[in-house]
C-alpha cells in the first residue's frame, strides 16, 4: 500500500481525485434521480470502481488531515487494526480483486495499477454520465442541480439504512427545488447554528444559499423519522454538501481555463494575497478549494451563473487529468530496412517496466565488441529504458513482408514515447521467474542488482518528438518505492518521496477545514461509540478553533483505531492539539536519532498548526479568536514546512523520517549491499 | 482445412515446387533495379532486377529497341551485380541466397555459389586482384577469387573461399579498394568494420553513423572510405586517422547510392529523397542538384568514359533506368555559380533524362478465385487482369497452395505462383517434364523452382529441359516424393478430409445440439451426409420408440441400406448458407461454390414439409 502515499504526493493527483469524486457524486446522483423520477427504485450500489475512488477521495482527504499532524501515515499492511482510510481502500480493492483478499503481502506494481485502472474505470463511467447528463444538466435549473449535489453528499458514504432515508428525501425534494422561490423565506436553524460564524460574516449572503440551506433543512425535516443520532450525524454532512457545493464552484470556472493544474500552478503563486476579495480573490478560491462558508454562497451564487453554460469540456478536463498525469503513449514502429517506410501502432501505457538485468541470451550475444566501450557493470536507467525501448530487428527466417517493397524484407521494431505522462512510473523487473516453478508467487525469485537511479532524467532519445516545444522530457525523480525481501510474495515495502511544492500542500491544509468535516463524518460512522458527537459539536461553536477542534476529534479517532498500531502514531495524535502538539512530537522525535529532528519535528507541529494559521488570512475579516500564539506558529510553521522543501522523506509503516539525500541516494545505490532496492521509481515531469 | 493447414506445417521444410507464369521474352524490368554495370568497352549497360532477371542494354542512343538479352536463372531479387575480366564475366547476388557467375558476354550462368544462408546483399571487386566479395544479411563475408570462379566446371565445382567473420549485424554494403587491400562493410551495426582481404585481419572499426550503412566507397590506394547511410548522412572516412574526417548533411532523408569521380573530389549520391546531388568533397557548399527522380534512389552507375563524367545512369524502386546528362554541371562548375544558399528551393540541373531505359509493369496485387483456376491479377498501372488458367487443379485437394498470395509477390515478375504444381511432373519413370499431362498445359518457357518451403531454391529449371540429361539426374534428386507418388506412381492424393458442422435448421424450431465438429471426405456426396442425418440424428429420436422392432430386421439390412438413403432424401434436407443443397454434388463443391469462405463448413439439416 505504500504505492498510496506516492500517489497523495504524486502532483495533482488528490486534487484530481477530489474533482472527480465531486464530479461522480453529481452524475450518481443525477442519474438516480432520473431513475427515481422514473419510479425506478435500482441501482443504489455504487459500481466499484466508483467505490474505490471515493473511499480513495476519503483516504486523500484524511491523509490530509494527518498531514496537520506532519504525516503520520497510518497505512499498514498487516495491522488489523488499521486507521479507517486505508482499510476502506483495501476493503474496496478486494472487492474488485479477490486476490487481495487478507494481508498478504503484493506487488506494489500491481496493487498501483489496479487502483489507476479502476480509478480510470471510474472516471469513464464519469464522464459517461456526463455525457448522458448533459441534457439533464442543462436543463434542469440551478435549484435543480444543487439538490442533486445534496444526493450525492449521501449517497456512497451512507449505510443502507440511511440511504434509504435518503431516497425518501430524494423522491421529496425533486418537486421543491422547482418551487424554490417559496422556500427560501424559511431558514431553519438547525444548520444556521454552524453556519452563523461564517455566512453571517459575509456580507452578501444570497439567496441560493438560504435556498439551499432550506433544502438541507428540508431533508432533515424528511428525516424526522429517523433517531436523534443520526440527526446529529447529519449535521457535519450538511457541510460536506457545503464542501462539494464549493467545489463544484471552483471546477467549473476552471473550464475556462487550460487545465486544472495550470491553474494549480498558478494558485501557488497567489498564496500570499489569498486574503484580498475581487478576481484574485475568486480564482484563489476556485482553485484552493477554500471552502469558506461566506465563499460558499458566493460560489454557488457563481455556480448558479456558470451552469446554463456547464459545457462538456469543463467537465472533461477534470475527467482526463488521470489520463493526463500517469498514461502516455507508446509507439511501435516497425520500419523495413528495404525502403524504410514504416508503420506505426499506439498504445497507451501508464507505466513502463524495465529489465536491471541483461537477459542471458542478449549478453551472450553482444560481446563487449558490439558496444563502444567495454561495458560498465553497473546498469544504469538509461540502460535499462534504451532496453525497454530498444530497437528489435525482424532478420532471418522470419522476415517481414513489407507491403511497399512486397517483399519479405529486413525491418526493425522500436519502442518510443509519442507522449509522456506527468508522472512517469518506473518499475524495475526485480522479480525473475525461475523456469522450472509454476507457482506464479513463490516462483519468483528477487534480482538484486539495482540499477543506478538518477535524479533526472531525460526521455528525449526515445521520445518520436524530441525537441516538442510544449512537452518537455524532462523528469525528476520525486519517489522511490522499495522492495526489501527476497521474493515478490514476502519482505516490505517502503517508499522514499520527495517533499515538493510544500507551499502548494499548506494551502490544501486548509482547504482540509472543510473537507475533514464530511470526512470526519464518514469516519466516524462506524465508531460512533468512539467518539462522543459532542466533540466536534463543540468545535463548531467558534469557527477559529473548531479547525483545530475537528482535528483533535479526528486525530484521536485515527489514533483510537489503530492503537495497537505504531506506538508513536497513537502518541503523536493523541495528544495532538494546538501548540501542545509540539510537546508531543518532541516525544515521539525524541526516540529517533535523526540530525533533521529539529526542523522535523517543528514542521510536524507546523502541519497542524498551519491548519489554523492559513485560516487566517482567509478569514481575515472577522475572526479573532486566533490567538497571536497561532500567528507566530503560523510564520514559523510555514517557515518550517517550507524547509522541507526538497527533502527526502522515508515512509516505513506507520514510521515516517527524514532523510537526507545522500542516504537516499545510498540507500538506492547498487553499492549498497541490501536486499532493499528500488521497486518501482517516480518521475515527475519538469519544465526546462 | 485444418487437416491442410497440418499437413503444410508437416511438409514446411520439405521441397515446394513452383512455376512462374510469364512470356516467353520478358524485355522489361518488371520491378525495380537494385544495380547496374556498365561496360563501356561494348557499350552495354546490365541491370540486375527485383524481377530476379539481370538484363543486358545496348546504350548506344540511336538504337531503337536497347535490349538486347536477359540473364534469367535467378529467383528472386538480384541485389547487386559486378563486371569483372573486362567485361567477360558478370557475378551476381541475390536474395535468392545465392551468388552466380556469369559469361557476361553470352548471358549464361557458368556457375552458382551456395556459401551464403541469408539474402546476399552486396558485392565489391577489386579489379587489380581480379578478387570479388559477397556479403548479406548472414553477416558473412565471403571472398571469391574470379579466375577460379570462372574456371569452374561440373566436374571441378568445389571452390575455397575466405571468409571475413565479425560482423554482429546484417550486412548492406560492402567496398573494396581496386588493390586489393582493404575491404570495408557496411551494415545495421552502424559502424565501418574494416579488413584486410590478404590477410583477413580485422583492422578498425569506425563509428560515427546512426543508422544503417547503405552504400560505401574506396579511393584506389584504399585510404579514404565515403559512406552513405539511412540517417541522410555521406561521412568521409581517413583510413590512417580511423575517424570520420567530413559529414556532409546534403539530404533530406536515407541516402543509399553513391558514386564518386575517378580523383575522388566530387561525389554523386542518391537516396530516399529521390534527389541526385553532386558534392564538392573539398568543398561541401559546392553541390548541385543534378536531377530529381520519380521513386527513390536505389543505384546509381557513373559513366566515368570521360572525365569529369559526362553521364550518370540511375535506377530506381521503379522499372525504368534513366540517364542524367551531367554536361550542365561542367558548366556549373566553370562558373562558379553553385547553389550554395541552402534556404532557397534547388532547381534541377536537368529536368528530363537523357535517356531512358522503358520498364514495364509488376503485379502488385492478386487473387486466386474460388475456382482454383484463374487469378485476378493488379499491376504497377492499376490495371487489372483476367489469367487464364493458371492450372490450380484445386491445389486444396492435392496439398495446399503453400505461399498463397506472399509467394505470388514475392517475386514480382510476372505471375509467380508458388503452387504445389505437381502436374508439371509427368508420370514416366524419368521424371521427364512435359508440357500438359492431365491437369493442364503450361508453355515450355516457364520456369519451375524447387525450393526449400519459404527458404532457399533448390534448382530451378524450364519446363522445356526437363529431358536433359543432368537436368533429369538433378530433378531425380529434387522433385519431392509427393510429386512422384502422384504423376509416376499415379496415387490419386490421399482424400482430405473436410471439417463441417451439422446442425439442425433454425425453422425446424430444434434445439440446437453441442457443436460437433463432424470430418469427412471431401469427396462425399451430399446424399450421405443426409443419410447420416436421417440415421444418427433424426431416428436416434424416435430410437426409444423402435429399439424392439429394429433388433429384429437384421436379415433385411441390405434392402434397408438403400431405403434409409431413399427414405432420407425424402424426409430432410440439407441447407448451407439457405439453399437447398442438391444430394448429388459432393462436399468439396459445396465448400467452394456455396460456402465460399473460410472457415469451417455449416450444415443445417431440416425435415421436409410435406
Amino acid at each position: 500500500m505504500v504505492v498510496t502515499e506516492v500517489l497523495y504526493y504524486c502532483p495533482g493527483f488528490k486534487e484530481a481525485i477530489k474533482s472527480l469524486c465531486q464530479l461522480a457524486k453529481l452524475n450518481d446522483k443525477q442519474q438516480e434521480d432520473g431513475a427515481k423520477n422514473e419510479g425506478d427504485t435500482g441501482g443504489n450500489t455504487l459500481p466499484v470502481p466508483m467505490e474505490l475512488l471515493s473511499s480513495f477521495h476519503s483516504l486523500i482527504s484524511s491523509v490530509e488531515q494527518l498531514q496537520s499532524s506532519f504525516l503520520l501515515n497510518t497505512e499498514k499492511y498487516s495491522d488489523g487494526e488499521l486507521a479507517t482510510p486505508p482499510r476502506k481502500v483495501l476493503n474496496t480493492l478486494r472487492q474488485l480483486n479477490p486476490m487481495y483478499e487478507g494481508y498478504l503481502q503484493h506487488d506494489a506494481q500491481e496493487v498501483l495499477q489496479c487502483i489507476l485502472a479502476n480509478i480510470q474505470e471510474a472516471f469513464d463511467n464519469i464522464k459517461k454520465d456526463q455525457t448522458d447528463n448533459q441534457k439533464d444538466s442543462t436543463i434542469s435549473n440551478g435549484m435543480g442541480e444543487s439538490t442533486h449535489e445534496d444526493d450525492g453528499s449521501s449517497d456512497g458514504q451512507l449505510s443502507g439504512k440511511r440511504k434509504s432515508d435518503t431516497e425518501a428525501g430524494n423522491a421529496k425534494k425533486k418537486p421543491k427545488s422547482q418551487s424554490k422561490s417559496k422556500k427560501n423565506e424559511e431558514n431553519v436553524p438547525m444548520t444556521r447554528s454552524k453556519r452563523k460564524s461564517s455566512s453571517d460574516i459575509t456580507t452578501e449572503s444570497s439567496d441560493q444559499r438560504n435556498g439551499t440551506e432550506e433544502q438541507e433543512n428540508e431533508q432533515e425535516k424528511d428525516r424526522g423519522s429517523t433517531t436523534e443520532e443520526e440527526k446529529n450525524d447529519s449535521t457535519p454532512k450538511e457541510v460536506g454538501k457545503r464542501t462539494r457545493r464549493g467545489k463544484l464552484g471552483w471546477l467549473k470556472p476552471s473550464g475556462k481555463q487550460p487545465s486544472i493544474f495550470s491553474k494549480f500552478r498558478s494558485m501557488g503563486r497567489i498564496t500570499s494575497h489569498v486574503g484580498g476579495r475581487g478576481e484574485t480573490k475568486e480564482k484563489s478560491d476556485c482553485s484552493v478549494q477554500e471552502k469558506q462558508e461566506k465563499d460558499t454562497s458566493e460560489n454557488e451564487s457563481r455556480t448558479q451563473e456558470v451552469k446554463p453554460s456547464l459545457g462538456k469540456n469543463k467537465e472533461q478536463s477534470g475527467l482526463d487529468v488521470l489520463k493526463w498525469m500517469f498514461q502516455g503513449q507508446l509507439v511501435l514502429r516497425t520500419r523495413c530496412l528495404e525502403c524504410e517506410c514504416f508503420t506505426e501502432r499506439r498504445e497507451d501505457f501508464q507505466d513502463i517496466s524495465v529489465p536491471v538485468q541483461e537477459d542471458e541470451n542478449s549478453s551472450s550475444d553482444s560481446s563487449s565488441e558490439i558496444s563502444p566501450d567495454p561495458k560498465p557493470e553497473l546498469k544504469t536507467l538509461k540502460w535499462a529504458i534504451s532496453q525497454f525501448a530498444s530497437v528489435e530487428r525482424i532478420v532471418g527466417q522470419d522476415k517481414y513482408f513489407c507491403e511497399t517493397c512486397h517483399h519479405y524484407t529486413e525491418a526493425e521494431r522500436s519502442l518510443l514515447f509519442d507522449k509522456t505522462p506527468e508522472v512517469i512510473t518506473i518499475h524495475l523487473k526485480c522479480f525473475a521467474a525461475n523456469g522450472s516453478e509454476m507457482d506464479p508467487y513463490a516462483g519468483l525469485s528477487k534480482v538484486n542488482t539495482p540499477l543506478q537511479t538518477p535524479l533526472k532524467l531525460a526521455l528525449h532519445e526515445w521520445c518520436t518528438q524530441p525537441d516538442s516545444p510544449d512537452q518537455s522530457h524532462h523528469y525528476e525523480l520525486f519517489a522511490v518505492v522499495m522492495h526489501s525481501g527476497v521474493t515478490i510474495s514476502s519482505g516490505h515495502y517502503t517508499t522514499y518521496i520527495r517533499m515538493m511544492d510544500l507551499h502548494r500542500t499548506t494551502l490544501r491544509l486548509q482547504s482540509q477545514d472543510e473537507e475533514q468535516d464530511r470526512d470526519r463524518e464518514e469516519d466516524m460512522k462506524p465508531k460512533k461509540e468512539e467518539v462522543p458527537q459532542t466533540e466536534y459539536d463543540d468545535g463548531e461553536v467558534s469557527f477559529s478553533l473548531s479547525g483545530r477542534g475537528r482535528n483533535v476529534a479526528r486525530a484521536s479517532a485515527t489514533s483510537m483505531s489503530s492503537k495497537s498500531g505504531s506506538k508513536r502514531c497513537s502518541e503523536g495524535v493523541g495528544l495532538l492539539g494546538g501548540q501542545r502538539s509540539v510537546t508531543s512530537y518532541e516525544l515521539s522525535n525524541s526516540s529517533q536519532s535523526n540530525p533533521e529532528k529539529a526542523s522535523s519535528l517543528a514542521s510536524r507541529a507546523a502541519g497542524s498548526l498551519l491548519q489554523n494559521a492559513v485560516k487566517k488570512p482567509t478569514e481575515e475579516e472577522g475572526v479573532d479568536a486566533v490567538g497571536d500564539g497561532t500567528q507566530v506558529n503560523f510564520d514559523l510553521a510555514l517557515r518550517n514546512l517550507l524547509d522541507f522543501e526538497g527533502k527526502w522523506m522515508l515512509f516505513d509503516d506507520s514510521e515516517v523520517r527524514l532523510v537526507e539525500e545522500e542516504d537516499f541516494l545510498r540507500a538506492c545505490s547498487p553499492e549498497t549491499c541490501s536486499t532493499s532496492t528500488p521497486y518501482l521509481l517516480f518521475y515527475k515531469r519538469v519544465s526546462q | 482445412m485444418a487437416t491442410h493447414h497440418r499437413q503444410n506445417a508437416a511438409a514446411r521444410r520439405k521441397v515446394q515446387v513452383s512455376y512462374v507464369i510469364r512470356d516467353e521474352v520478358e524485355k522489361y524490368n518488371r520491378n525495380g533495379v537494385n544495380a547496374l554495370q556498365l561496360d563501356p568497352a561494348l557499350n552495354r549497360l546490365f541491370t540486375a532486377g527485383r524481377d530476379s532477371i539481370v538484363r543486358i542494354w545496348s546504350v548506344n542512343q540511336h538504337k531503337q529497341d536497347s535490349y538486347i538479352a536477359s540473364m534469367e536463372h535467378h529467383t528472386d531479387w538480384v541485389n547487386d551485380i559486378i563486371l569483372c575480366c573486362n567485361g567477360k564475366t558478370l557475378i551476381s547476388a541475390s536474395s535468392d541466397t545465392t551468388v552466380k557467375v556469369w559469361n557476361a558476354h553470352k548471358g549464361f550462368c557458368m556457375s552458382t555459389l551456395r556459401t551464403h544462408k541469408d539474402y546476399v546483399k552486396a558485392l565489391a571487386y577489386a579489379k587489380d586482384k581480379e578478387l570479388v566479395a559477397s556479403a548479406g544479411l548472414d553477416r558473412q563475408i565471403f571472398l571469391w577469387d574470379v579466375n577460379t570462379l570462372t574456371a569452374l566446371t561440373a566436374s571441378n565445382n568445389t571452390v575455397t573461399t575466405s571468409s571475413l567473420s565479425g560482423n554482429k549485424d546484417s550486412i548492406y554494403s560492402l567496398a573494396m579498394n581496386q588493390t586489393g587491400t582493404v575491404i570495408i562493410s557496411g551494415s545495421t551495426e552502424k559502424v565501418l568494420r574494416v579488413w584486410d582481404p590478404r590477410t583477413c585481419a580485422k583492422l578498425m572499426k569506425l563509428k560515427g553513423h546512426t543508422d544503417n550503412v547503405k552504400s560505401l566507397l574506396l579511393n584506389r590506394d584504399g585510404t579514404q572510405c565515403l559512406s552513405g547511410s539511412s540517417d541522410g548522412t555521406i561521412r568521409l572516412w581517413s583510413l590512417g586517422q580511423q575517424r570520420c574526417i567530413a559529414t556532409y548533411r546534403v539530404h533530406d532523408e536515407g541516402v543509399w547510392a553513391l558514386q564518386v569521380n575517378e580523383a575522388f573530389t566530387h561525389i554523386y549520391s542518391g537516396g530516399r529523397d529521390r534527389k541526385i546531388f553532386c558534392t564538392d568533397l573539398r568543398n561541401p557548399d559546392l553541390r548541385v542538384l543534378i536531377c530529381e527522380e520519380k521513386a527513390p534512389i536505389l543505384k546509381m552507375e557513373l559513366d566515368k568514359s570521360a572525365e569529369p563524367p559526362q553521364a550518370i545512369w540511375v535506377s530506381t524502386t521503379k522499372s525504368f533506368v534513366n540517364k542524367w546528362s551531367l554536361n550542365g554541371m561542367h558548366n556549373f562548375r566553370a562558373s562558379g555559380d553553385y547553389d550554395n544558399d541552402c534556404s532557397a528551393p534547388l532547381t534541377p540541373l536537368c529536368t528530363q533524362p537523357e535517356q531512358v531505359i522503358k520498364g514495364g509493369t509488376s503485379i502488385v496485387q492478386c487473387h486466386i478465385l474460388n475456382d482454383k483456376r484463374h487469378i485476378l491479377t493488379k499491376d504497377s498501372n492499376n490495371s487489372v487482369a483476367f489469367s487464364k488458367d493458371a492450372g490450380f487443379t484445386s491445389p486444396d485437394v492435392h496439398g495446399g497452395l503453400t505461399n498463397g498470395i506472399h509467394g505470388n509477390l514475392r517475386l514480382v515478375s510476372d505471375l509467380i505462383i508458388f503452387c504445389v504444381n505437381f502436374s508439371l511432373v509427368n508420370g514416366e519413370q524419368e521424371s521427364r517434364i512435359q508440357k500438359g499431362n492431365g491437369y493442364f498445359q503450361v508453355p515450355p518457357h516457364t520456369p519451375v523452382i524447387f525450393g526449400e518451403a519459404g527458404g532457399r531454391t533448390l534448382f530451378r529449371l524450364l519446363c522445356r529441359d526437363s529431358g536433359g540429361e543432368t537436368e533429369s539426374m538433378l530433378l531425380n534428386e529434387t522433385v519431392p516424393q509427393w510429386v512422384i507418388d502422384i504423376t509416376v506412381v499415379k496415387n490419386m492424393p490421399k482424400f482430405n478430409k473436410i471439417p463441417f458442422y451439422l446442425q439442425p435448421h433454425s425453422s425446424s424450431g430444434a434445439k440446437t445440439l453441442k457443436k460437433d465438429r463432424l470430418s469427412a471426405s471431401d469427396m462425399l456426396q451430399v446424399r450421405k451426409v443426409m443419410e447420416h442425418v436421417y440415421e444418427k440424428i433424426i431416428n436416434l429420436d424416435t430410437e426409444s420408440q423402435t429399439t424392439s422392432s429394429s433388433v429384429n430386421d437384421k436379415p433385411g439390412e441390405q434392402e434397408k441400406e438403400e431405403d434409409v438413403a431413399v427414405i432420407a432424401e425424402e424426409k430432410i434436407e440439407l441447407l448451407c448458407l439457405d439453399q437447398v443443397l442438391d444430394p448429388n454434388i459432393d462436399l468439396r463443391t459445396v465448400k467452394h461454390f456455396i460456402w465460399k469462405s473460410g472457415g469451417d463448413l455449416t450444415l443445417h439439416y431440416r425435415q421436409k414439409s410435406t
